[in-house]
């Protein structure tokens, strides 16, 4: 969907419709972040609170969804800097202020996720199950490495190779995805 | 100083930073490997970029992973009360039953239906309409006839979403789930259906639409008249009547074939036709049409065979059926019905 629109002409329809297609994926973005589902869900709110209500004066040439992942980014950001719940502030806080960009109508979403399922399947068996172990089911490396009776040296193995990867096939979308301004 | 220097150096040619990034990614990362990653990254512009790219990546990697613990209606209701102040509104039917809140395992299938529209034209309808309303179905099934006579089925956690007035040349409704629509004939003002991806238009006619978010794939079966899907790469196919489009989510594959389940819209009509049907499909079934939750006990009753038809039986009068036709035993325990049987011959 073309959300390239101004955001004057943002009426309560269209900012539903925006609500319900990037709520859940913001929500992702943040997580991203900051590891705890609420503390992410208040801030993508707080994000769509001031899209409605500053939607008169925000001045920007980003289309709105830039806009809306951007303002999560920083959100995001800022909340870390705040509670210090940053592991390293270098890392985490300071090198992160990349721009943030979606160049609109480049992809639609669902072929970024069938882009990316496409991208975990060719990953070798082995490699994708730590992956996703560490990725998505959030298991330590130890804990991966008992459950597929390796060592954790082969999970760092794995897990470094599944990222190389991922990067390569990932690659164009990256750079459309979040285009970085270093 | 200077040899220390060269001995880091040095040291630092064995380190893998793209297993160190993984490491800190993976929050797996000691004390000191964040120290030596700080200072490899914040040394030269190209490994802070190798760094932030890395670490998009592995934002990318999961990008649509934990979509079921958001419940975007209650986070939208949240919202709307603080923005707009008005309430959802529930439209409330005799259906209202208080049935069992289980959902059965069904490996169900959804799917999506489109037909030619302009981006622009449905943009511009999206601006320009006014208020909509919404109608959920929670824990129970739910009728409602639109303003256009058009009447819809709600199955148990679905929810539909339309305007209070139809736009002259479209009418276009929202859906989340599970749902039986039967469209109001009217050439001049088609009918658009949109679900989590994609689009459905139709004239007139009746059909069903399976789109519910967790499940790969959505269905539509067409019950009367003819359906187009579309889907975003444009592949398009027509449904006649008795048909069943399938597209698959991950895939984008898009393909018709007969549509060989009788009891696919059973949930609404409570009618249901068995004819040689081993025991386990028909439990399956059962467990779908009334929100139930029915085990088998032991296999070797599984292949037993049933042919017989239910019309708008309740759940106990299916059960007695069954259990005196096959000689099982019933036994309910809380929520929980299960069956045993010796098995059949």
């Amino acid at each position: 969907m073309n959300f390239n629109i101004s955001y004057r002409s943002l009426d309560k329809q269209l900012f539903e419709q925006l609500f319900r297609d990037y709520f859940t994926r913001l929500c992702n973005f943040a997580q991203s972040y900051i590891n705890d589902l609420d503390t992410a869900r208040e801030i993508v709110q707080e994000v769509y609170i001031n899209l409605w209500q500053k939607k008169e004066s925000i001045d920007t040439d980003k289309s709105i969804k830039s806009y809306l992942y951007a303002s999560v980014k920083n959100r995001c950001l800022n909340y870390i800097r705040d509670n210090k719940k940053f592991r390293s502030y270098v890392l985490d806080v300071e090198i992160a202020d990349f721009e943030v960009t979606f160049e609109s109508d480049a992809f639609t979403e669902s072929e970024l996720q069938t882009k990316i399922n496409n991208a975990l399947g060719k990953l070798p068996e082995k490699c994708r199950q730590v992956f996703q172990l560490s990725r998505f089911e959030e298991l330590k490396y130890k804990e991966i490495a008992a459950k597929l009776n390796i060592s954790v040296k082969t999970v760092e193995a794995q897990m470094s190779k599944a990222l190389k990867i991922l990067r390569e096939e990932l690659k164009d979308y990256i750079i459309v995805v979040l285009l970085m301004m270093i | 100083m200077y040899l220390l220097g060269e001995i880091m150096e040095n040291e630092n040619k064995h380190i893998d930073y793209t297993e160190l990034i993984s490491k800190y990614l993976a929050n797996e990362a000691s004390g000191e490997e964040i120290a030596l990653l700080e200072k490899w990254v914040i040394k030269d512009k190209a490994n802070k970029q190798l760094f932030n790219n890395y670490k998009q990546t592995w934002i990318l990697s999961r990008a649509d992973q934990s979509d079921d613990k958001v419940d975007i209606d209650e986070e939208w209701n949240k919202i709307r009360l603080k923005l707009f102040g008005d309430k959802t509104e529930e439209i409330e039917t005799g259906q209202n039953e208080k049935q069992r809140k289980i959902i059965p395992y069904v490996l169900k299938i959804a799917a999506v239906i489109v037909i030619a529209l302009t981006a622009s034209y449905f943009l511009y309808y999206l601006i320009t309409k006014p208020g909509t309303e919404t109608f959920i179905a929670r824990d129970s099934i739910k009728t409602s006839t639109l303003s256009d006579g058009t009447i819809i089925t709600l199955n148990y956690h679905s929810t539909l979403t339309f305007p209070k007035n139809f736009d002259k040349k479209i009418r276009k409704v929202k859906l989340e789930g599970d749902a039986f629509f039967e469209v109001e004939y009217n050439n001049e003002q088609q009918f658009i259906i949109k679900t989590q991806d994609v689009k459905i238009e139709v004239l007139g006619t009746s059909f069903y639409v399976n789109s519910r978010q967790q499940d790969p794939t959505i269905e539509v079966v067409v019950n009367i008249g003819k359906v187009a899907l579309r889907t975003q790469n444009n592949e398009q196919i027509i449904l006649t009547a008795g048909e069943r489009g399938v597209l698959i989510k991950s895939s984008g594959e898009l393909y018709e074939k007969n549509n060989d389940d009788v009891n696919y819209i059973s949930w609404k009509t409570k009618r249901l036709v068995f004819e040689n049907n081993e025991l386990s499909e028909v439990v399956q079934k059962i467990n779908e049409t009334y929100y139930a939750d029915i085990k088998i006990v032991n296999p070797e009753i599984n292949s037993c065979r049933i042919t017989t038809t239910f019309d708008n039986k309740s759940l106990d009068a299916v059960l007695n059926i069954i259990r005196e036709t096959l000689d099982l035993k019933i036994e309910k325990q809380n929520n929980t019905i299960f069956v045993s049987g010796e098995g059949c011959k």
